[in-house]
């Protein structure tokens, strides 16, 4: 059975993996990228079989005459059509913000700063960890995830601790 | 060149014309664009066909068998699944009444 030539395998396989690079880092939706391009591999093996274009220029020929002129329609997935990733993000930020600055503000004030800490964590980071979850596909979202998750386990690992330490 | 007007009255049947292939039984991504392109006035994106059968196998109207290939990568059939018989006969129908339509307002 007649195969692409290593040479023109090789060079296949950098224009695909450059492809699916690109779109990936642009905040496209991963299983369309995997969609599209496991099709153009599948693609150009079928025509540089049926062509007897198996060699490394036979396949440089094919994928300069691909139509690659749609493949920027891929779903974005950076925002999400909801925009709540942004919101969760934004919240995450906020609460870490507050765990920051707020706490030595608040005692500056007179007001009680471990309190005002303990708010910004208990309304700020389950709040932003649940609004991620519900728009987990987008990469704002699961930044927000992460970010709201991070703050929760230092939060109860702090509390804990001073817990246990009495 | 296609003429942008062109290429946004075919992206608008594409999905039809993809369904319409798979309509007439199994088929993998190149024999799609292989026939959809064998009439003079269709044509599709290499990635738009992929894009449509992504979308539509995320709407569960196409489904995917993979059959092992010792000369590439591995050959990915598609196939109708019973809402995408729907959709196809939804969409023929729809079809049907709407070019006449538009057949008839050029003829006025």
């Amino acid at each position: 059975m007649t195969q692409l030539t290593p040479d023109a395998q090789k060079r296949l396989s950098v224009f695909l993996k450059t492809t699916a690079a690109q779109l990936k880092n642009s905040g496209k939706d991963s299983t369309e990228i995997s969609m599209v391009i496991s099709g153009l591999d599948e693609q150009v093996h079928e025509i540089a079989l049926a062509e007897n274009m198996t060699d490394v220029e036979g396949v440089e020929t094919i994928l300069q005459e691909l139509d690659m002129s749609d493949i920027t329609l891929i779903e974005d997935k950076t925002f999400g059509p909801s925009g709540l990733g942004k919101i969760s993000l934004f919240l995450a930020l906020i609460t870490l913000f507050g765990i920051i600055f707020a706490a030595p503000i608040a005692e500056a004030i007179g007001m009680d700063g471990g309190a005002v800490m303990s708010t910004f964590v208990i309304f700020g980071a389950p709040a932003a960890t649940l609004l991620g979850y519900v728009d987990k596909e987008t990469q704002l979202a699961k930044a927000g995830m992460v970010l709201s998750a991070a703050i929760i386990i230092l939060f109860t690992l702090i509390i804990g601790m001073a817990l246990i330490g009495g | 060149m296609s003429k942008d007007w062109v290429s946004q009255m075919r992206k608008g049947v594409a999905e039809l014309c993809v369904l319409s292939v798979l309509g007439q039984g199994e088929a993998y991504g190149y024999e799609i664009l292989a026939k959809i392109r064998s009439n003079p006035n269709l044509s599709l994106g290499d990635s738009t066909l992929y894009l449509i059968l992504a979308r539509l196998e995320k709407e569960k109207l196409v489904k995917l068998r993979l059959a092992p290939s010792s000369s590439g990568p591995a050959r990915r059939y598609f196939s109708l699944t019973g809402m995408g018989r729907q959709r196809l006969v939804d969409m023929s129908i729809f079809w049907d009444g709407f070019s006449k339509d538009v057949s008839l307002l050029l003829k006025e």
